[in-house]
C-alpha cells in the first residue's frame, strides 16, 4: 500500500520522469511521476527545478494528471516550495484533473517523515481538478478547501493533524463522491475526537458523497458507533473503516444499524474482531472485506495499520 | 571423480550434497567434520584419491566449532575470553572467529596442498568474501557497481557527520564478518529523526549492552538507544553503504540472490520483505520471480545476471558464488549487496533441470575431468 509506488494512476500507466530524456509516451495513456531520488538528492537536485522541467515541455499543457514522488529527505523542506512553484506554473497545467503529492514508499521515507505544508493554494490554482490525493500529516493543513469541482479527496497520514479534521469539516466540496481519511495515531499527530468528526459525518456536508473512509484510526470503533447511527449511510455505498483497531463493540453497532444494508461494500480489513463476530459480518448480505484480523485478546496489542 | 565435502556432518548441506552425489552412481565421496580437523585426529590420506574435488562447506550453525575455530585464532597476543559463548544467540566474537577461520583455512590448504586436489572455492576467496570490508574493494576496483560506502566510522557522532556531509540520510551497517544479517542495522535519519532497523536484539545489562540476534526485525526510534546500538556494531569493523530504497512488487520490496556457477548466474531466487533486511529466516519468502521478471522487464534482468557474474568473475577460484543484488526502486539502479562463499543453500530450486549441489557436481566434472 504504502510499500510500493504507484504502477498506475487514474487507469493510466506511471512512468518517473527524467528531464533528459524528455517526454517519450502519450499522455493518454501514461502519467508521470516527478522524484528525488536518493542518488538525485546526494548530488543536490531539487524538486522545484524538476517541475519547471516539466512544465517547459509544451505538450504538458494537455497533461490531465501529476503525481509528485519524494522531494526530500531531511527535515529541510516542507511541500510548500513546491505548492508555490506548482501555482506559479499553473497556466502550464491548467488541465489537470488528478494530482498526486507523496507517492513516497516507507523505505524512501517513513510516512510521518513527510513534510507537508498547506496544500490550499493548490485548490485554487487548478479549477479542475477532480482527484487529490496527499501522503503525510506533518505540516500538513488544507486552510482553504473550497473546490467546484473536486469529487474525490484521499488524505494519507500516520497522524492526521487536529487543523486538518477541522479544515475538512469546513470545507466546501458540493461534488465530492469519495472521501478518504487516514487519522493515524496519536503518537504521530492525531488529536482529535470523535466530536470533531460530527461536521463529516452527521452535518450533510458532501451532498454528493457515496464512499466515506475514515480509516486507520485509534478510534475505530467510535467512528463505526457514529456512522452506524448517521444518516449518512443512506446516501453511501463504500463505507471503509479498514486499518485501525475495530473490534467487536464498533462492528456491533454496524450490525445494529438500520440502514447498513443500503452499502454495497464495507470494508474492514485489518480489524481486530472476534471469530463470531466476523461470522455475523459475513451474513450481513452485502459484501464486507475482513482480511487481517489481529489478536483480539489484549486490548493493549492493538494498532493501527500506518503510523510510523 | 571423488568428491571430498568438508563440513559439519550432521547440516543439511552436507546431507543434501551427499545424496545428490549418492543419486548419481557414478562418484564416490567422503566427508571429513571441521570438529575432526580442529581436533586434529584425521588422516586425509584416507579420504583422498587421485583428482579429488573438495568442497569446503560452511563451518556454520554448530557451536562447538565456532568455538574451536574462535580458539584455533587465539594466540598469546590474542588471547580470548570465552565466557560469553554459551550465551545462546548473543553476536560476540565476530573477529576472533574470522581470526580463527583465517588460521584454519590456510593451514587446512597447506595439508591438502601434497595431494592432487581441486578446490571448488579457492581458500584465499571463501576468507576475502568473509570481509565485507576487503570484499567490496575488490568489487569496486573491478567496477562492479555497490552502493556508496563510508570509511573511517567508529562512532554514531562520526557516522552522523558523515552521512550529512554526503546528504546520505540512510546507511546499512553490517558487520565486516557477519552471515545472515547478523548485527545489520539499517539506519536512516531526516536530520532530527532516528531509526534503526534491525534483527539484533537488545538486552541491558548491568555495566553495558548486550546484543543477541533474533527472528524478529524490530524498529528502534528512541535516540539513546539507537546510539547504544549503532556504538556497539561500530565496534568492531563494519561495512558501512547508502541504504537504497528495494524495488517493490505486490506490497513487498524484494532484492535478488543469484548463485553464479561456473561463471554463469543460474539459480536465482527473488527475496521478498516487508522490511528492507531480506533475509530468507528472518520471516520472508520467495517471491514469484517470473511476476518480477515480468515487472521490471527482460533486459533489467540479464543486467541482474550480469552483475552477478561481474561479481563472480571477481573470484575466479571460485566454482560458485551466492551473490545478492537489488534493483532500486525506481528500477534505475542494479547494485551487488553481497557475495557469499557458502550462498548455495537454497533448496527445490532447479535450473536447466538442476538444482544447485547437481549443478556444482556437473560443472565440476566439466572444468575438472580429465
Amino acid at each position: 500500500m504504502i510499500s510500493e509506488n504507484l504502477d498506475s494512476f487514474n487507469g493510466k500507466s506511471v512512468i518517473d520522469f527524467d528531464p533528459e530524456e524528455g517526454l517519450l509516451k502519450n499522455l493518454n495513456h501514461h502519467v508521470y511521476r516527478l522524484r528525488i531520488d536518493y542518488d538525485d538528492y546526494s548530488s543536490g537536485k531539487k524538486m522545484e527545478d524538476l517541475i519547471h522541467a516539466f512544465a517547459r515541455i509544451p505538450v504538458i499543457a494537455e497533461c490531465q494528471e501529476l503525481i509528485i514522488g519524494a522531494w526530500d529527505f531531511e527535515s529541510s523542506k516542507r511541500a510548500e516550495v513546491l505548492v508555490q512553484t506548482l501555482v506559479e506554473l499553473k497556466d502550464a497545467f491548467k488541465n489537470l484533473k488528478a494530482f498526486f503529492i507523496g507517492d513516497i514508499t516507507a523505505e524512501e521515507q517513513e510516512i510521518s517523515w513527510i513534510r507537508q505544508s498547506d496544500l490550499s493554494p493548490l485548490f485554487a490554482a487548478f479549477p479542475n481538478l477532480e482527484f487529490f490525493q496527499a501522503r503525510g500529516g506533518d505540516g500538513l493543513s488544507l486552510s482553504e478547501l473550497k473546490h467546484k469541482n473536486l469529487k474525490t479527496l484521499v488524505i494519507q497520514t500516520g497522524g492526521l493533524p487536529p487543523n486538518v479534521v477541522q479544515d475538512i469539516a469546513n470545507a466546501d466540496l458540493p461534488n465530492l463522491e469519495k472521501l478518504e481519511l487516514w487519522l493515524g495515531d496519536d503518537n504521530y499527530g492525531f488529536e482529535s475526537s470523535i466530536e470533531d468528526f460530527d461536521a463529516i459525518i452527521n452535518g450533510g456536508k458532501f451532498p454528493k458523497l457515496t464512499y466515506l473512509g475514515l480509516k486507520n484510526s485509534n478510534i475505530q470503533d467510535e467512528i463505526a458507533i457514529t456512522v452506524a447511527k448517521s444518516p449518512l449511510l443512506k446516501q453511501l455505498h463504500t463505507l471503509d473503516l479498514s486499518m485501525g483497531i475495530l473490534s467487536d463493540t464498533g462492528a456491533q453497532a454496524l450490525l445494529d444499524s438500520p440502514n447498513i444494508k443500503n452499502l454495497v461494500f464495507l470494508n474492514l480489513d485489518h480489524h481486530f474482531m472476534t471469530d463470531d463476530m466476523m461470522a455475523k459480518m459475513g451474513d450481513l448480505g452485502i459484501a464486507v472485506s475482513m482480511e487481517d484480523q489481529g489478536n483480539y485478546d489484549d486490548e493493549d496489542d492493538r494498532y493501527v495499520e500506518v503510523s510510523e | 571423480m571423488h568428491f571430498l565435502l568438508i563440513g559439519n556432518p550432521e547440516n543439511r548441506r552436507v546431507a543434501a550434497f551427499v545424496a545428490e552425489i549418492e543419486a548419481l552412481k557414478v562418484h564416490s565421496y567422503a566427508v571429513i567434520a571441521y570438529q575432526d580437523l580442529l581436533d586434529n585426529t584425521v588422516d586425509l590420506a584416507a579420504h583422498i584419491r587421485p583428482n579429488t574435488i573438495v568442497k569446503i562447506d560452511s563451518p556454520g550453525e554448530n557451536s562447538a566449532v565456532r568455538k574451536g575455530l574462535i580458539e584455533y585464532g587465539a594466540t598469546l597476543s590474542h588471547p580470548t575470553n570465552l565466557t560469553l559463548l554459551s550465551d545462546f544467540g548473543r553476536i560476540t566474537y565476530q573477529e576472533e572467529w574470522y581470526r580463527g577461520f583465517c588460521s584454519f583455512l590456510p593451514d587446512l590448504k597447506a595439508r591438502l596442498l601434497p595431494f592432487d586436489v581441486r578446490l571448488m572455492n579457492g581458500v584465499d576467496s571463501i576468507l576475502t568474501l568473509f570481509d565485507k570490508v576487503a570484499t567490496k574493494a575488490i568489487l569496486t576496483k573491478n567496477n562492479v557497481p555497490t552502493p556508496l560506502g563510508l570509511d573511517n566510522v567508529r562512532d554514531y557522532e562520526t557516522l552522523r557527520t558523515q552521512m550529512q556531509a554526503r546528504r546520505m540520510s540512510s546507511v546499512f551497517i553490517k558487520p565486516a564478518h557477519g552471515s545472515s544479517a547478523s548485527g545489520v542495522v539499517a539506519f536512516r535519519t531526516d536530520g532530527k529523526r532516528v531509526q534503526a532497523i534491525s534483527s539484533v536484539e537488545l538486552v541491558k545489562e548491568a555495566q553495558a549492552i548486550a546484543l543477541y540476534n533474533s527472528l524478529k526485525v524490530r524498529r528502534y526510534t528512541d535516540e539513546a538507544t539507537v546510539i547504544e546500538l549503532i556504538n556497539s556494531i561500530l565496534k568492531g569493523k563494519t561495512s558501512i553503504e547508502q541504504w537504497i530504497p528495494k524495488a517493490a512488487f505486490n506490497g513487498l520490496c524484494y532484492d535478488f540472490r543469484v548463485v553464479v556457477i561456473a561463471g554463469k548466474a543460474r539459480h536465482i531466487v527473488a527475496r521478498t520483505s516487508k522490511s528492507p533486511i531480506t533475509n530468507l529466516h528472518l520471516g520472508n519468502s520467495r517471491g514469484d520471480l517470473s511476476a518480477i521478471v515480468a515487472h521490471i522487464g527482460i533486459a533489467k534482468f540479464e543486467a541482474i545476471k550480469n552483475v552477478a557474474e561481474q561479481t563472480a568473475a571477481c573470484f575466479p577460484d571460485c566454482l560458485y558464488l551466492g551473490v545478492d543484488v537489488l534493483i532500486s526502486a525506481n528500477l534505475k539502479q542494479i547494485m551487488v549487496l553481497e557475495a557469499n562463499a557458502f550462498g548455495d543453500l537454497l533448496p527445490n530450486l532447479a535450473d536447466a533441470g538442476e538444482n544447485i549441489y547437481q549443478a556444482q557436481i556437473s560443472a565440476s566434472v566439466q572444468k575438472w575431468s580429465q
